[in-house]
This record gives C-alpha cells, sequence and structure tokens, in this order.
C-alpha cells in the first residue's frame, strides 16, 4: 500500500473559545490538485497554516511520509506558500526573489541563474528578472509568487487563494495557468478557495469545508452532483432545496412527498432512504417551457415567472408555483438575436426528469460531523493517476 | 481634482502668518548672529567677528566636543535598544516592554531627570559625569528609535517574513536577508533623531551633567542667563546648521518613516 | 525508521525553545536597560517622596547604621517613611496655586495653539498631495533649532517691546515652542477627511462657514484632543521659559521641582511635587484620549 504524501490525523485547533479547526481527518496523494474549499472563516486558511508550519495544531498529527511533522519549522518543511498577498520581498528583484529558496539552500552560484532562468521562463517571465515587485502588475506578481515557491521543487506547494485580488480575466488565465503547471511539474497542490467554480475546475479531490470540519471529501463532479448534505448543496452551485418526505421506493426510484408539490419522483442512490429530507434540484436539470408545451417528464408543475436574471449565456426563471413554492430554473440563450424566451408573469410549467435531483436526508446533516477516510469516496492514489 | 479648488484667502493670510510667526524669531537671530554690533538691537554693518570670537572659546569647543560625543554613544545605543525593542513589541505584542519604552517619550522630561538624579546620587552613591548624561540621552533615545521602527514594520506586509521562513530561511537569515534590509532606513532615520534629540537636549543635561560637564544647550543656558550677546547668535545658528543638516539625510534616507513619526 | 521518528517527536520542543530564544534575546536588553534606568528610578522618587531630608540635602538614609537619633525639637523620629511632604503640600495654598497656574498656563497654551495651528493645517490639508510635503517640512523646520535658541530669539524681539520677563512672554514662547506639535496631528486629521465630504455639504446647501462648523470641525476633534495631550503635558513640566523669560510670578509645577532639587536640596519634597505632576500628566494624558475616543465614537455612530 502506497502511503499518503501528507496525512491530517484529528487535527483541532483553538483559538480561545473557538474551534477553528474540528477534528479534521484527511490525505493527500502525491501528485494530486488537492482544493480546501469553503466559506470565509471555515477554518481552512487556518488548516493551511497548520500544514506550513505557521502554526501548530493543538491536537493531532500532521503526517509526512506517515511522520510527525507537528512541531517542525516551516523552513524545514519541504512545503512552500504562496500567499494570497504574495508577499514578496520588495527590496529583492524578480530574479532575487525567485533564487531565495535556492540561496536559503546555499546551492552554487551557477546552479541558482540556471534554475531562476528555467523558472521564470515557466511562468513567462523571463523578461522581468530584473524589476522590482513593485513594478509588476497583479498578476506578475502572482506568477512571481509562484516561480519563488516552485523553483526548489518543494513536496507539496500550498496555495492560499491565490485568485482573490485579481480581476476576472486575470483570474481565468491564472486558472488555466494553475493547471498547466500542476501537470507539468507534477508537484502536489493543496488549493484554497472560497469560489466554488475554481475548486470544480481545477481539482481531482475537494474537501468542501465548513465552521472547523469537512464536510464533503469527493471528486468535483461527485460533489456536485451527489452533495452529502444541504450545506454542500447549498454551497456549491446553485440548488432548489425542498422539503419532504421519501414515502416510499422501488428498485431505482424513490417516492418523495413534498407538501408544497405533492408526489415527486427521484432517483434512488442508497439503500436506505426513507424518512424526512430535502430534495435538491439543480436548476439546470429543470427544464421551462409554455404551459401548454408536452414536457414529458415525470415531474411537472405550473406556476408563473416571478423574476429572471439574464447573464448572457444562461438565465435563470425564478418561477412561483400555484401552490406558492420557487422553483429556480435554467434556460440557455441558445436562441439567435436577443431573444428570450419568457418575461416576469408568463405563465410556464417547469418539469424535470424522474432521474434528476438527489435526496438528502436530515440525518446527512448530523452526521458531517464524522471524519471523512477517503476511502468512502473513490479514492485517487499517485497509482491510479500516473 | 477637488483639491485643486480655490483656498479661500482668509484661510491663506491665517496660515502665511502663522508661518511667519515660526519663521521670523529665528531669522533675526541668524541675521544679527553677522552684526557688527554688540546690541541685538539695529543692524549696523556686517561681521563674522562673534565666529571667531566662538571658536577662540576653549570653554564653548570643549563644550561642543562633549556634545558631539555624548550624541554619538548614547545615539549608537539607542539605536540598537531601540531597534530590538520596536522589533519585539511588532513581533510578540509586549504590552509591558512597550509601556517601559514609550512611556518616556510621552512624559515631561524634568521627570526622567530628576528620577535619574536620585537614582544615580542617592540609590547608587554616584558622581554625575558624562556618563549619566549618556546614560539618560539612551534612556529616551529608545522610545523614538523603537516608534519608528515600529512603524515601518507596521507598514509592512507580515507575509514577507512568513515567506521567508516558508522558502527555508532560518529565523536568523530571515532577519538578516529580509527584516534588517527592509528596516535600514527607518534604523537610520532613528539613528540620526537620537543624536539630534541628544545635542539639542537641555532639561535632561540640566539634572544629569555633574560638576565640570557641560554641552552646547548647558553653555547657551549659562550665557543667556547672564547676557544677550550676539556670540549666542552665532553659536546657534550652527547648531541650526548642524540639526538642518542631519534632518536633511535623515529625509533623503527616509523620508516615509520621517512622516510617519509624526 | 525508528531513529527518525524519535528525532521527528524531539521537534516540537526544538520549536518552541527556539521561538522563545529568538524572543528573549531581542526583548531583554532594551527591558533590562529601561527597567534599570526608568522604572527603577521611577520607583525610588516614589519612595523618596514618602521620605525626609537628609543633614546635607539629599534623601535621609532609609535604613541608617547609627541607632536612630530622636530630634529634640518635636521628639519625631527622623528615619523611616512619612507622609510629611504630602501634608506640607495640602496645607500651604501656595503650592495649590501653582499647580492651578500651571494648569491654566499650560491650558492658554493648548487653546492658543490649536487657534494657530488650525489655519496651518487647514492650508497644508487643501493643497494638492504633491505640495503637502513641503509645507509641513516647514512647519517642522524650525525645530531643527534648538529648544534654548528658539527661545533666547524671543528675548531679541519682546526686549525692545518691553515684555521680557512677563507672563505674556511665557506664554508667547510656551506657544512657539509646542505650536508644530499641534500642527502636525491636527493635519494628520484634517488630511484624512474625505474631500467628498465638503462637496456634500455645498451640494446640500451649507455654506463654506456652516459646512466648516457641522462638517471639518466636529471631524477634527480627535486630531485636537490628541495634540492637546502633546501640548499640554511639556507645558507642565516646563522650567526653562519661565526661568528665562518669566518673572518672579511666572513660575510653574516644574520650576518648583527644579527648585527642591538644585536650590533648596529637599528631595524628598522635589520628589512629592514630582509624584503630584505625574498624577496631573496621567490624568491629563488619559482625558485627552478619553474625548479623542469619545469624539471619534460618536462619528462612527453617526456614519
Amino acid at each position: 500500500m502506497t502511503l499518503p504524501l501528507l496525512k491530517l490525523q484529528n487535527i483541532t485547533r483553538r483559538f480561545g473559545d473557538a474551534i477553528a479547526v474540528n477534528n479534521i481527518t484527511l490525505e493527500v496523494h502525491t501528485g494530486e490538485f488537492f482544493t480546501l474549499l469553503g466559506p470565509s472563516g471555515c477554518g481552512k486558511t487556518t488548516l493551511l497554516r497548520m500544514i506550513a508550519g505557521f502554526d501548530q495544531p493543538d491536537e493531532g498529527q500532521i503526517l509526512l511520509d506517515g511522520q510527525n511533522i507537528v512541531g517542525l519549522p516551516p523552513e524545514k518543511r519541504p512545503f512552500h506558500t504562496v500567499f494570497q498577498s504574495y508577499a514578496l520581498f520588495p527590496h529583492l528583484t524578480v530574479a532575487e526573489n525567485v533564487a531565495f529558496p535556492l540561496k536559503m539552500a546555499k546551492r552554487e552560484q551557477a546552479f541558482i541563474q540556471q534554475r531562476v532562468k528555467e523558472t521564470l521562463e515557466l511562468v513567462h517571465l523571463e523578461d522581468k528578472g530584473h524589476r522590482f515587485p513593485n513594478e509588476l502588475s497583479g498578476g506578475q506578481c502572482q506568477r512571481v509568487a509562484l516561480a519563488r515557491s516552485l523553483i526548489n521543487q518543494p513536496r507539496l506547494l500550498l496555495l492560499d487563494e491565490p485568485t482573490s485580488a485579481l480581476d476576472a480575466k486575470l483570474r481565468e488565465k491564472l486558472l488555466v495557468e494553475l493547471s498547466s503547471l500542476q501537470r507539468t511539474t507534477g508537484i502536489t497542490f493543496i488549493f484554497i478557495t472560497h469560489a466554488q467554480d475554481e475548486a470544480l475546475a481545477l481539482s481531482h479531490r475537494i474537501a468542501v469545508m465548513n465552521s472547523g470540519h469537512v464536510e464533503q471529501l469527493d471528486e468535483p463532479s461527485k460533489i456536485y452532483s451527489y452533495p452529502k448534505n444541504r450545506f454542500v448543496a447549498n454551497f456549491i452551485g446553485n440548488c432548489n432545496l425542498l422539503e419532504g418526505t421519501a414515502e416510499g421506493f422501488n428498485t431505482t426510484h424513490l417516492q418523495i412527498n413534498i407538501p408544497q408539490l405533492g408526489e415527486v419522483r427521484a432517483p434512488r442512490h442508497e439503500k436506505k432512504h426513507e424518512g424526512k429530507g430535502w430534495l435538491a434540484l439543480r436548476p439546470e436539470h429543470i427544464a421551462i417551457a409554455a404551459p401548454e408545451a408536452d414536457l414529458n417528464y415525470t415531474n411537472t408543475f405550473h406556476g408563473k415567472v416571478c423574476d429572471f436574471l439574464y447573464v448572457g449565456d444562461v438565465t435563470t426563471y425564478i418561477v412561483e408555483l400555484d401552490s406558492g413554492q420557487r422553483i429556480e430554473a435554467l434556460l440557455a440563450n441558445s436562441g439567435l438575436g436577443s431573444i428570450r424566451f419568457f418575461d416576469i408573469g408568463d405563465h410556464v410549467q417547469v418539469a424535470w426528469h424522474a432521474d434528476a435531483g438527489y435526496f438528502l436526508p436530515d440525518n446527512a446533516d448530523q452526521s458531517s460531523q464524522a471524519s471523512y477516510s477517503t476511502s468512502a469516496s473513490t479514492p485517487l492514489t499517485a497509482s491510479s493517476r500516473t | 481634482m477637488s483639491s485643486a479648488k480655490k483656498i479661500p484667502l482668509r484661510l491663506w493670510t491665517a496660515g502665511l502668518s502663522v508661518y511667519a510667526f515660526l519663521y521670523i524669531p529665528l531669522i533675526v537671530v541668524v541675521i544679527f548672529s553677522f552684526n557688527d554690533s554688540k546690541l541685538n538691537a539695529q543692524w549696523v554693518g556686517f561681521t563674522l567677528a562673534w565666529y571667531k570670537k566662538l571658536f577662540s572659546n576653549q570653554e564653548m569647543l570643549i563644550a561642543a566636543q562633549n556634545s558631539l560625543f555624548i550624541a554619538f554613544v548614547s545615539a549608537l545605543g539607542a539605536t540598537v535598544l531601540g531597534t530590538m525593542a520596536g522589533v519585539a513589541i511588532h513581533r510578540y505584542k509586549l504590552p509591558f516592554l512597550s509601556a517601559m519604552v514609550f512611556t518616556p517619550v510621552a512624559m515631561p522630561e524634568i521627570l526622567l531627570g530628576v528620577s535619574l538624579l536620585l537614582f544615580f546620587i542617592q540609590f547608587l552613591h554616584l558622581t554625575l559625569g558624562m556618563y549619566s548624561i549618556i546614560i539618560a540621552h539612551t534612556t529616551f533615545c529608545i522610545g523614538f528609535v523603537a516608534i519608528i521602527v515600529r512603524v515601518r514594520l507596521q507598514g509592512m506586509n507580515e507575509n514577507i517574513f512568513e515567506a521567508a521562513r516558508d522558502l527555508g530561511a532560518t529565523p536568523w537569515n530571515c532577519f538578516r536577508y529580509i527584516m534588517f534590509p527592509l528596516i535600514r532606513p527607518a534604523i537610520i532615520a532613528g539613528a540620526l533623531m537620537s543624536f539630534t534629540l541628544s545635542i539639542d537636549d537641555f532639561v535632561i543635561t540640566f539634572f544629569m551633567a555633574g560638576v565640570g560637564v557641560s554641552t552646547l544647550p548647558l553653555q547657551i543656558y549659562s550665557m543667556i542667563k547672564v547676557a544677550v550677546t550676539p556670540e549666542v547668535n552665532a553659536i546657534s545658528t550652527l547648531l541650526m546648521l548642524l540639526t538642518l543638516s542631519l534632518m536633511f539625510i535623515a529625509s533623503r534616507i527616509a523620508p516615509d518613516t520621517l512622516k510617519g513619526q509624526a | 525508521m525508528s531513529a527518525s521518528s524519535t528525532s521527528h517527536s524531539q521537534l516540537p520542543i526544538k520549536h518552541t525553545k527556539r521561538k522563545s530564544f529568538t524572543r528573549w534575546i531581542i526583548s531583554f536588553p532594551p527591558m533590562i536597560y529601561m527597567i534599570l534606568f526608568f522604572a527603577l528610578p521611577s520607583l525610588i522618587m516614589v519612595v523618596g517622596s514618602f521620605m525626609i531630608p537628609g543633614d546635607t540635602g539629599g534623601l535621609a538614609p532609609l535604613f541608617p547604621i547609627a541607632p536612630p537619633q530622636i530630634n529634640a525639637q518635636d521628639g519625631l523620629q527622623e528615619t523611616g517613611l512619612t507622609l510629611e511632604n504630602y501634608t506640607t503640600f495640602f496645607s500651604d495654598t501656595v503650592f495649590a496655586w501653582i499647580f492651578f497656574k500651571s494648569v491654566a498656563v499650560a491650558g492658554l497654551t493648548t487653546f492658543i495653539c490649536a487657534l494657530m495651528a488650525y489655519p496651518v493645517a487647514l492650508l497644508i490639508s487643501r493643497h494638492p498631495k504633491s505640495q503637502r510635503d513641503l509645507l509641513l517640512l516647514l512647519v517642522v523646520l524650525p525645530f531643527a533649532s534648538n529648544f534654548l535658541v528658539r527661545v533666547y530669539a524671543w528675548m531679541i524681539i519682546l526686549g525692545p517691546f518691553n515684555l521680557l520677563f512677563t507672563n505674556t512672554a511665557v506664554i508667547i514662547a510656551l506657544v512657539y515652542v509646542h505650536l508644530p506639535f499641534m500642527i502636525l496631528p491636527l493635519y494628520t486629521n484634517l488630511e484624512k477627511h474625505d474631500p467628498a465630504l465638503l462637496d456634500a455639504a455645498r451640494d446640500l446647501g451649507a455654506s463654506p462657514w456652516q459646512t466648516f462648523w457641522k462638517v471639518t470641525f466636529p471631524l477634527s476633534l480627535p486630531g485636537i484632543f490628541s495634540g492637546s495631550a502633546l501640548v499640554f503635558i511639556p507645558v507642565l513640566g516646563m522650567f526653562a521659559i519661565p526661568e528665562i523669560l518669566g518673572g518672579k510670578d511666572s513660575l510653574l509645577v516644574g520650576n518648583l521641582i527644579k527648585e527642591a532639587f538644585l536650590a533648596t536640596r529637599d528631595w524628598p519634597f522635589g520628589s512629592m511635587v514630582s509624584m503630584m505632576l505625574t498624577l496631573l500628566v496621567l490624568a491629563i494624558a488619559g482625558l485627552c484620549s478619553w474625548l479623542s475616543n469619545r469624539s471619534r465614537r460618536l462619528q462612527m455612530k453617526g456614519v
């Protein structure tokens, strides 16, 4: 069995009475792009600082190749951090900044020069070596910080919300670059973000964090399609959450009674699915059509458009059903020209397939405190990737 | 550009009068230092006689020498200790140390003067001398250096020190390659400021100077207590030139730290 | 494997040790220095204020080697701690009067400083950013001359007006010496004001004068209060200006302390007055920071 590169075992960190990180256990494998995703204050940065060595856990162990490194100072850990604020040394040039780790490791000058050149090329800054950080743009600073952290090939690269200070266009560019850097260098990345789209786009696995613990740890598509509880369903993407009771099932489907709507059919994912819970429905799985259209779907309801959000490629319609329940439905603006399909007040029908949706039993919320072992989801080990 | 808006005439007049109030007395001192008359009353003619007289005044020269020596040693001590204190207070948030270091800056000088007088004579049974002046000057300069260093550190991204450690620097290397180069302007500004404060100090020196040790401010004090002579104008002008050039150097080296200190 | 794991398990201890080592090595020297030459002397002064003067001035030894002598006149022991200095202070109105006068002089100086500092600070803050540094430098520049030189300059100027050795001369010099201490914090405050506030006030119908009193002035109060502390406190301890420029009735607390230490050599009494001055300074500093915080808080609530 291959050892995980990094294993966090029952890590807890308190600040006074507040518990920032609550008994977290997880593994990160070599070559993985691992993301810690959560709202601000969920403890992800505290966790990262403990991995980097700036902070020490109150309880638990941090195992690198199976050896506890709690208490080891940051300079002794083969990890590097890319800080949110870049943290470039303002009195050193770009090349000197990038050379810093090698200089600290007392490598010979010729080697340092060679590596600096290569690394700057890697981040497309080969012509900026003599500049000072304050002469660079935000995106360039970010790439210097990356180069500086990658130059002596750390075992692990920790990225603390690296895109938060960039505008939308630069952000997208950096994400593409990060993804390709990770692939070309093969270095394990732990990426911290509060932006679910970044997490979904880049990661091999995501740990969704909330108030100090991991809510769900899985591959992006699994997290998106099968959220473990209401928090995850709400935090990742948009979601309609309908409260109801699972009353019966056959081999493939559940029969759910939703007071506002009546009987609804949803796919059955686990053996036991009974009792109260929430039906999670993604807006893109909900069809919206004129009332007279023949939508041959299992679950069909009538209502009125009460609001919409046009964002270019798609429009989100908020439909108030006759029962008063509101449902969000997504419609691609695939028509040419400035066609918008519905307006406020239009009568419409919304419908979804019996295979759409995911039922979250109420007890899923309670079980979220439990530690997540990687075996529960599809493990993405080094061997399976390479 | 709202700042380019017209400034009312009344404000100009009032503001400029205050500037005049600040400068006229000093200009008068400088002008009369070149006046060929024993009285500071009316302009008679240009002379350098007062400067010549000054440079042949043995007491004055010794006092100047003392002043420079005291300022040099206490600035050195205050810079080392004040930098340590500034870094320590910023890094470890030590309320006791900051109270100890910053209180002498805020207190009336006379209190430090008399308490040190009690301390040296009554407690340690020592005779005052050059050493007691140096120690006293260092005591109040430490606070100023610490303030300047701390302001500089506060203006810096805290993450860069963590980044240095993260990239393999030991605490010492982090200080040597990152922190020290970054706070060097503040250290130099603090040193120059200590030097200026020491050379200009009158109140504390007044209590700390035993018999026989004199400094330039003490000389000026004893001269103006006796009589107003143009010789005082001359030494005043020279002192002005000295501190002015020190301030100029400081502003060249660390323009932002001087401002931040204000 | 087992060897390396034991070396790792020792690391936490090593790490914390090193952290506190760095901390000690940089905080210890300044700490020791300040304890020795600031805290200890201050403590001695506190004790000294409860002692009695020695035969040749200074303090009488607290624990004499010779057996305590009985003072023939009033039969009291000549050693030990006593409240005598404090009772002297409170039994003679002359001392209370000097304290009161010092506070009045300091208050008047502070008021005049604020009055003169306002136009300058406002003028600088209304200038474009590029010119502000120079104007500010011009305020600080007189500091380049020695304190005594600045006082001496007024001897030359006030001489012909027959104002030398009067309280007016003392106030003028006190204002002159402390004015920058008021201008700088006031400017720092005014500079932070959002110019849009003035535009908004004008836009909503206020005259320039109303805008000043209803917007600029209330917002600048924290700056005025912190400047006041910087002026008021040093004035209280001032002895040179009254001595050089003042008359017989111009003596302040500072002069009282200086006389006690250097002329009459009654050190316990001087220590006691210093203690009273310290208490006064603490009260003033506390009041100023309270006022400054309160006005800042009120502004926050208003927003």
